[in-house]
């Protein structure tokens, strides 16, 4: 693969990699570290891999590799259960993580059905990262009102979402 | 939901958010490992949020790390639409970058913008759309600083500090400060008030800073300024600023500022084809990509027209003018579009009409001519308004030119191969030529028509002349090329070779309060028209001498340049009258039979008459006769008719060819008591 289709298609995969990650390791903050830690490695790498190989696959599994590591890592400051559930997760992760994009694609349609104010929230809470608290003081309204209302947003869009796959499906 | 799924649900949020505990960590995974319907919800969970972070974070104006991270490294945006967050990485590993920087780059703070400043709200919006992220933009958003990537349509921003923006897209703006924008690529136009003088709106290669005007600017492959009103000042990242004051515009560079000074002489009207609407003209004119094809969206065109995508033969050729194209000729046959400097969009052979451009080292893919490709039945129609505003041009005489027109037609019978070029106010049509020569225009109030008996004309052989002066009133120009109704012959194609606007008058020649005159004082200067199969006929025109040393001259049975026969009326500085012949081989014209003495006064009309009948050429002067020659038979029995003149102003109108049994032939500039 000559090196600029390398790395677009590096750069195409981060969403599905940092899903990815993430169900393995549970932890945001972590799956952000790893995932910089792949990019790393697929960076220093570009020059093994085979333009004929498959680069989901090579791109999936230094994932998997660097998830694996970190969680060797880890397991000496103190003790997780997790490689076996890692190992045992990581193909249905793949497969999950490989839906993630055409769910990326459906929702821009999904959340334009949304209330202007539901829409909103949505901004803050993923696109700024506005925290909780500070959301809850900004609508003046309790932390756990301002969660039910997102759960209740997250679960119109993955109605939306799911419905919208469906319609794709029969189509 | 049942309480577990609710539990795990809640859970899996928890997570999510970076709010588990160990304790609930080891619980959520032990569920999710030990039953699928939990690793499934598990996995689902994960997937929808990732795609709302992946989605949400590209929409909304974030902290403008990739184009800092592209000024750090002096690399170009990507082209492509990436990630905020990742496309960075494309520039940056590309250029080899180390391990430290890309970590660096990488990390970049994923702040919280709990209460972001407002740099900018978004005050109205036209067809815009921001692809994928369509919904996080409505009137009355707030945008901190920031990244807008507008895709296509308008947007209305309102900046803090009171300055309006409007951006068109496709664009990359980056909101900065309510004082300044850096627009990456598009188009903006602002309208500054004093409270925000000193609004600054930066590209990559000059800085506008605005001292309370409008004004607008594109960054991209065109790059202008234009200030619409009061100044701004225009600094290249690599020279000095530059005021520009109302009404100027300028084209500018990373190292100078052009101002768009020097009045234009032409608009080679092909060159448009690849410029959006609102397009400052020069830079339009700048831009001259071979190829082009003739869109409703070009600058300066009203509509493009083809056959094959409308029924009958009446159509609407611009606004509030329909025309009846029969006796022109309209066929449905399948045509390829108007095009720039070439006859063929997929080919792109260029326009050679004449020998030495075929033979040039261009060759057949080389440079060819300036012109547009036009095959037949297609039409297309300028906004001669839109034009005018572009260029500033609104007081300037122009005219429609195309040096060489013709079609290349295989056809023995070519009764409908026609080339045209009709005018029109936005109510009616106001003139019409037709292959090369001004027709009269027929037909109703409505559907406007030209007659049966059309100038015709032997394509293949030599191409036509149009000159086709346009007064105040012209709002639009329509080229059409037809065929006759049964045609299926594909290839063939019309050019309108040299296609343009003049601007001012056409070497010397003006069209003023309906006279034709020569402004200048230029030696031999000729205009032609006519046919070139008349022969026998009455030639008339009216003539007043302005200023300079000659006469005029009235040319007849012309072929072309080399082969002609003139009265020289007034010549010789001014001291005889007499006919001159050019035969092909001989260098130039020489006198033929005997001179009058007449001679032309200044500041008077003259009503002048040459009759052209086998080899006699009669001068009447003021319908008296003045002059005969009998010529010994080596003269031209046929051609056009024209005038001239030599180092002289002079005004002519009324011109008249009739043949000798009283068949009106050709009318033009008919004064205006004649008409009414």
């Amino acid at each position: 693969m000559p090196s600029d289709q390398y790395f677009l298609a590096v750069t195409a995969i981060q969403n599905k990699l940092y899903a990815f990650i993430l169900s393995l390791l549970a932890d945001p903050v972590a799956a952000q570290d790893v995932l910089q830690e792949t990019n790393l490695v697929l960076v220093r790498k570009a020059e093994d891999f085979q333009a004929d190989a498959n680069f989901q696959s090579w791109a999936y599994s230094t994932a998997r590799f660097q998830v694996m590591a970190h969680l060797r890592d880890r397991k000496r400051d103190r003790l997780v259960l997790d490689e076996a559930f890692a190992e045992k997760l990581a193909p249905e992760a793949e497969v999950m993580a490989e839906a993630t994009e055409q769910k990326i694609r459906l929702l821009g349609v999904c959340i334009e059905r949304l209330s202007p104010r539901h829409r909103t929230m949505l901004h803050k809470r993923y696109g700024k990262e506005a925290s909780m608290e500070a959301m809850a003081d900004q609508h003046g309204k309790s932390i756990p009102a301002i969660k039910q209302v997102l759960y209740r947003i997250r679960s119109l869009l993955a109605q939306c979402v799911k419905e919208r796959l469906q319609e794709g499906a029969a189509i | 939901m049942s309480d577990d799924k609710q539990e795990l649900s809640f859970l899996i949020r928890e997570m999510l958010d970076g709010r588990l505990d160990s304790e609930q960590r080891d619980q959520l995974l032990r569920e999710v490992e030990s039953d699928d319907q939990s690793r499934q919800q598990y996995l689902d969970q994960i997937s929808t949020h990732t795609a709302l972070k992946a989605v949400l974070a590209d929409c909304l104006p974030d902290h403008d790390v990739d184009s800092q991270n592209r000024a750090m490294l002096g690399t170009p945006a990507p082209s492509r639409r990436a990630s905020l967050r990742w496309g960075v990485i494309v520039t940056l590993v590309s250029l080899a970058a180390t391990t430290l920087l890309c970590v660096a780059i990488w990390n970049w703070p994923r702040q919280a913008m709990d209460s972001p400043t407002a740099v900018a709200k978004l005050s109205g919006m036209r067809d815009a759309s921001f692809g994928l992220c369509d919904f996080a933009m409505s009137p009355g958003a707030d945008l901190p600083e920031g990244t807008l990537r507008l895709q296509s349509g308008e947007v209305d921003l309102q900046f803090a500090c009171g300055a309006e923006m409007t951006l068109q897209g496709p664009a990359v703006l980056h909101l900065k400060t309510p004082m300044l924008a850096v627009l990456e690529s598009g188009r903006v136009s602002c309208n500054v008030p004093e409270q925000a003088i000193g609004f600054q709106v930066e590209s990559a290669e000059y800085t506008v800073t605005d001292l309370g005007t409008r004004f607008e600017l594109e960054v991209g492959e065109r790059q202008w300024v234009r200030v619409l009103e009061g100044e701004v000042d225009v600094e290249p990242k690599e020279s000095n600023a530059v005021r520009l004051t109302e009404g100027e515009t300028a084209s500018v560079t990373r190292k100078r500022v052009t101002r768009h000074r020097v009045p234009l002489q032409e608009i080679p009207l092909g060159n448009l084809f690849d410029d959006p609407k609102g397009t400052p003209l020069r830079t339009a004119i700048k831009t001259d990509r071979r190829g082009a094809t003739a869109t409703a969206d070009s600058m300066g065109i009203q509509r493009v027209v083809r056959g094959e995508e409308v029924q009958g033969t009446i159509h609407e050729i611009a606004p509030g003018v329909k025309m009846n194209l029969d006796s022109l000729g309209w066929c449905d046959m399948s045509s390829r579009g108007v095009i720039n400097d070439s006859w063929c969009p997929y080919t792109l052979r260029p326009i050679q009409t004449q020998e030495s451009s075929k033979q040039s080292d261009a060759g057949e893919q080389g440079i060819g001519e300036q012109g547009i490709g036009l095959q037949a039945c297609q039409f297309v129609t300028f906004d001669i308004g839109e034009i005018r505003s572009a260029g500033r041009l609104l007081d300037r005489e122009l005219a429609f030119i195309a040096d060489r027109v013709g079609v290349n037609w295989d056809q023995p019978d070519d009764s409908q191969v026609n080339l045209a070029v009709v005018i029109s106010d936005g109510t009616r049509v106001t003139g019409a030529w037709v292959n090369g020569n001004q027709v009269d225009v027929q037909g109703t109030d409505d559907v406007a028509a030209l007659g049966d008996e059309l100038p015709r004309h032997a394509w293949r052989f030599s191409p036509v002349k149009f000159f086709c002066p346009l007064d105040d009133s012209t709002r639009y120009v329509t080229l059409i090329s037809s065929a006759p109704s049964d045609a299926r012959l594909q290839s063939a194609h019309g050019v309108f070779s040299g296609a343009r606007l003049k601007i001012g008058s056409v070497d010397g020649w003006a069209t003023r309060d309906g006279e034709f005159v020569q402004l200048g004082d230029a030696l031999d200067q000729r205009f032609l028209f006519g046919d070139q199969r008349w022969s026998d006929y009455e030639f008339s025109f009216e003539a007043m001498k302005r200023f300079g040393k000659e006469g005029f001259l009235a040319i007849v049975r012309c072929a072309d340049a080399k082969e002609f026969t003139w009265v020289n009326i007034g010549g010789w500085q001014n001291t005889r009258t007499q006919v001159e012949r050019k035969l092909r081989p001989q260098g130039r014209q020489r006198p033929v039979g005997l001179a009058s003495d007449f001679v032309i006064e200044e500041a008077r009309w003259y009503r002048i008459r040459v009759r052209c009948e086998g080899y006699t050429v009669s001068l009447f002067v003021d319908d008296e006769l003045l002059l005969q020659y009998e010529d010994d038979g080596r003269m031209q029995r046929q051609g056009k008719v024209g005038i001239g003149t030599w180092a002289t102003s002079v005004s002519f109108r009324n011109f008249r060819v009739e043949s000798l049994d009283g068949e009106l032939l050709f009318e033009a500039l008919a004064d205006s008591d004649a008409t009414d």
